[in-house]
């Protein structure tokens, strides 16, 4: 499904990425974990065409999609749910939702979707009309998973999705992802919260300095001292 | 990228309508007689000299060495209507006097700089031009930016003819020779007691002065002062003045001041207002559907006076010079009155002498005197002009009064038939005053 | 002075009917500042341009001023793409592009004394009465005239501005302009293409200035340094509207003109600009009171 060979990016004089190499199969979930720093952010971007690649390649199905730019994201199936939610502060939740459904492809696919989402997230059918801005924390990542969901993508990147929020509400969040996971979309979540990312994850990367230190499946991963140690602080 | 929907398309459509269901109720008509066709009505004129003391020698081009006028006015900025004006006279009258041989077969050359309608920028024109060592210099466009000339141009020992300084009491000195004089007297507090009083005789003259008046006044010294003056004199002669407001310089809305105006119904509105005031006072008037009984409007810029079409009709306005007998029938007039007209018109300006025209040629005409009579050097024209009448356009003036302003030429103007025509004092109208309010 | 309550009623018909028009300039200004960022100060010149075109399409052509349109707007569009993509080529700055409008506006001001001659040029008189005629409002209604072309400024006015609020809440295209607002690259991944959608919107908020261009070349005598007497009442009904509010702009145009003409009537009328920027000051003075209000408010109704 997605793959991505040996991917440089720089900002500036500064390496971010160097040499990073990945792989998500059709239908899996894929956790990307790492400290803060480590690049996470850096590759979601580039993977979404917000961060220009020095060298390497993005393949989609096979496809070269890594100077396509982001405004394509949505034609090729691609949606993400930021860092930060980064939701339309001053527009409604149901406008919010409505520019998931911004690109003409993915209204094709799908013209259901708002209510697909609205499913998924009962009490955001009661706040429709609520302005984002006003939301607590818990409430935007709903709207931003929904806004992501929306077009029913092929492959969904979640970026963070944990960030900030209360620990009631991370369950609840990850509850969601798992809801997600199940069904046949893949997925791509970068995290700090290793536990429950690589808890839903059938495989994991480990990314530190801008390059992948380890691999494996989840359970693996979870097992591995060297990654306990490292972003756990378990000694 | 951008999808009409639907509603949106319904809503051009929508415009679209109301756009053809109002050019339905009006349109276009075009003026049967244009200004073109009055200017092409100017009879043709003879060249001759523009001032009584110089010989034309018509097909004898000048030599030499040129004698350099320098001049600041305002070719740019919000003066600038009124400073091209005085800019097109002053080629005018350097091509006029060339054409007729030059002073002392010198040919005359003007040099004029931008002041962008900024005094402080005129201060330091004259101060460029001084400093170049033009010859002489002339005047400004209007009265702060008189003043602000008066300092460089005074101190280097130049004459400073003025065509229109707006600010009559405030001295500059013997160096100052105005050609819109206004004043006569020796007291600065009274500069425009003479011409309040011109107005007032006017009014007098027709046998129904106004029982009441309304006074509407642009924040601008000249009209400041003159409101007061004739506030003071109608008042005297027992007008009731029903309301008297102050406007920023460049107000565009008048409706309030209409509505003001209607409710008191003067017999006389007074318009202390300048340029395109009185265009949008009519504008508010047309609003509300009101119509003055009589209206007078102290400096309006002549093409919004024009523009007014019969609306102005019966409008008197402060002047000291229309096209019409007897200061209008003299050969330099008629000389002047037809060359105006054809540069001004290619130059998209008024077409027809009035009264910053006509000053702009006599304080042209003063400078020309003192050169031919007292001599090519500033003192010696000073001195000659201190001692003599000088005869122009706008008639016979001397430096005399306070701040050498010798006599009030102030005078009503009103529009009849859709011409501009003297109606008072006696001695110089072309008509009588047409007023019953 | 006494005031009867028609005369109050006339003068604040007339302010709001003014205000309609600098409402419909204020149209472009909010559009643009509030959404690209770009505090344009050369769409008053635009007004301006409007007007002096449609005065000498009307004169010279002897063209319909409704006509005129035909050619103002799609020329004006051009322009403001031309502008806008001028910005996108230099990258910008929000202080760049507010020093860049100034000068053209500055420009645009000698640019039309030079074809135009700095004289006064009125329309007026050569509108049919149909045009200048005032019309009095029928008989169970208050005895209140109302110019044709004030109707034209009205009529405009609310198309342009209904069309504009209705664009920009109700349109896919208006969301969009929205969310690029707020968060340029996040709507970019959503499949809003930014550039094109950024010199539409700088195209269309051009395009609304040969409109109210023309409104004014019916409205008002032409003066080159017309801009001047707007722009304090464009730019405080564009901030008290609320940037990239046109509906805002427009209310805020119509009340500030009539509190300027209901002014005007009892005090002297030469304050009556001055009292604009007092509008503006009470209102930057009492947000933070506004504001506090308003998250007691919120507060109390998610709490």
């Amino acid at each position: 499904m997605l793959e991505v060979r040996d991917l440089v990016v720089n900002y500036g004089e500064a390496a971010a990425l160097r040499g990073v190499s990945l792989h998500v199969a059709a239908g899996t979930t894929a956790s990307l974990i790492g400290s803060n720093g480590a690049g996470k952010s850096t590759l979601v971007k580039a993977l979404l065409g917000m961060q220009p690649v020095a060298s390497g390649q993005i393949l989609l199905e096979g496809e070269d999609i890594t100077r396509r730019s982001a405004a394509d994201r949505p034609a090729l199936g691609m949606a993400i749910a930021p860092e930060g939610r980064r939701l339309f502060k001053e527009m409604t939740v149901r406008d919010n939702l409505r520019l998931g459904l911004h690109h003409p492809a993915a209204r094709r696919r799908s013209d259901d979707g708002i209510e697909l989402a609205l499913d998924l997230f009962p009490i955001l059918r009661k706040r429709s009309r609520q302005l984002c801005g006003t939301m607590s924390g818990g409430e935007q990542q709903m709207v931003a998973l929904g806004r992501a969901l929306v077009s029913r993508p092929r492959l969904l990147v979640l970026d963070e999705p944990s960030l900030g929020l209360a620990p009631i509400v991370v369950a609840q969040v990850f509850d969601v992802i798992e809801t997600i996971a199940a069904q046949d979309v893949t997925v791509l979540l970068a995290e700090q919260n290793m536990h429950r990312a690589l808890g839903l994850s059938e495989h994991g990367y480990v990314l530190a300095d801008g390059q992948i230190v380890l691999e494996g499946t989840g359970e693996e991963l979870l097992r591995s001292d060297r990654v306990r140690s490292a972003y756990l602080g378990e000694q | 990228m951008f999808h009409a929907s639907r509603p949106a398309v319904r809503g051009l459509a929508l415009s679209a309508a109301a756009g053809l269901l109002l050019t339905a109720c009006g349109g276009v008509v075009k003026d049967d007689k244009s200004a073109d066709d009055r200017v092409a009505d100017i009879p043709d004129a003879e060249l001759v000299a523009p001032i009584a003391g110089m010989e034309c020698t018509e097909g004898t081009p000048p030599t030499g060495e040129p004698i350099v006028v320098g001049g600041s006015l305002s070719l740019t900025g919000p003066l600038a209507p009124t400073g091209t004006l005085h800019d097109e006279v002053a080629d005018l009258v350097v091509d006029w006097v060339n054409d007729c041989g030059g002073i002392d077969g010198r040919p005359l050359e003007w040099k004029v700089i931008d002041d962008q309608s900024t005094p402080a920028t005129v201060t330091s024109n004259y101060e460029r031009l001084i400093g170049d060592k033009v010859d002489f210099v002339m005047g400004p466009y209007g009265g702060a930016a008189t003043l602000a000339g008066a300092g460089p141009v005074t101190r280097a020992g130049y004459a400073y003819p003025t065509a229109t300084n707006g600010a009559p009491d405030k001295l500059i000195g013997e160096n100052h020779f105005p050609a819109w004089q206004m004043g006569g007297v020796d007291d600065p507090e009274r500069m425009f007691d003479a011409q309040a009083q011109t107005l007032l005789d006017a009014l007098e003259s027709s046998g129904n002065p106004p029982e009441s008046a309304f006074f509407a006044t642009a924040k601008f010294p000249t009209t400041l002062s003159y409101r007061g003056s004739v506030v003071a004199a109608l008042e005297g002669a027992g007008t009731t003045i029903e309301g008297d407001v102050e406007y920023d310089l460049g107000t565009t809305d008048f409706s309030s001041i209409a509505i003001r105006i209607q409710n008191a119904d003067p017999d006389l509105v007074y318009l202390g207002g300048i340029g395109a005031d009185v265009t949008n006072l009519y504008q508010a008037f047309d609003a509300i559907g009101y119509e003055p009984r009589s209206i007078y409007v102290s400096l309006p810029a002549p093409a919004a006076v024009a523009a007014l079409g019969d609306k102005a009709d019966g409008m008197m306005i402060s002047s000291i010079y229309e096209d019409n007998p007897p200061l209008g029938d003299t050969p330099v007039a008629r000389y002047f009155t037809k060359a105006y007209s054809e540069v001004a018109q290619k130059d998209d300006l008024f077409p027809f002498v009035e009264t910053q025209a006509a000053a702009s040629l006599a304080a042209w005409q003063i400078l020309l005197t003192g050169m031919t009579e007292g001599g090519l050097d500033n003192a010696a024209v000073i001195a000659w002009l201190n001692a003599h009448e000088v005869d122009t356009v706008v008639g016979t003036l001397n430096f005399d009064g306070f701040n050498n302003y010798g006599i009030d030429i102030n005078r009503v103007a009103q529009v009849q038939d859709g011409k501009r025509v003297l109606v008072w004092p006696e001695d110089v109208a072309g008509a009588e005053l047409d007023y019953n309010p | 002075m006494s005031v009867s309550s028609l005369a109050l009623a006339q003068t604040l018909l007339n302010g709001a009917l003014l205000g309609c028009l600098f409402g419909s300039i204020a149209l472009g200004l909010s559009v643009k500042w509030g959404h690209l960022g770009v505090a344009d100060f050369f769409h008053l010149s635009l007004t301006l341009l409007g007007a002096y075109l449609t005065y000498s399409l009307v004169t010279e052509l002897l063209w319909d001023p409704f006509l005129t349109l035909a050619v103002t707007v799609p020329a004006f569009f051009v322009v403001g793409v031309g502008v806008q993509y001028l910005f996108h080529l230099i990258d910008a700055q929000p202080f760049t592009t507010l020093l860049i409008t100034f000068a053209l506006f500055i420009v645009t001001e000698s640019v039309v004394s030079m074809i135009w001659s700095p004289d006064l040029l009125n329309l007026r008189p050569l509108l049919a009465d149909g045009f200048t005629t005032s019309i009095r409002l029928p008989d169970p209604l208050p005895r209140l005239a109302v110019q044709p072309i004030d109707l034209v400024a009205l009529v405009c006015a609310a198309l342009m501005v209904g069309l504009a609020t209705y664009a920009l809440r109700s349109t896919r295209a208006g969301r969009a302009v929205q969310a690029m607002r707020q968060d340029a690259a996040i709507a970019e991944t959503l499949g809003v293409r930014v550039l094109p959608l950024t010199l539409a919107v700088s195209g269309l908020a051009a395009a609304t200035a040969a409109v109210a261009g023309m409104v004014v070349s019916l409205r008002m005598p032409l003066t080159p340094t017309l801009p001047l007497q707007w722009i304090g009442v464009v730019v405080v009904a564009t901030m008290l509207g609320g940037l990239g509010r046109p509906l805002g702009a427009l209310v805020a145009a119509v009340v500030l003109m009539m509190i300027q003409n209901a002014w005007s009537l009892w005090f002297p009328p030469q304050w009556a600009p001055a009292v604009t920027f007092g509008v503006l000051f009470l209102f930057l003075a009492l947000q933070p009171l506004t504001r506090l209000a308003r998250e007691r408010i919120t507060s109390g109704r998610t709490a």
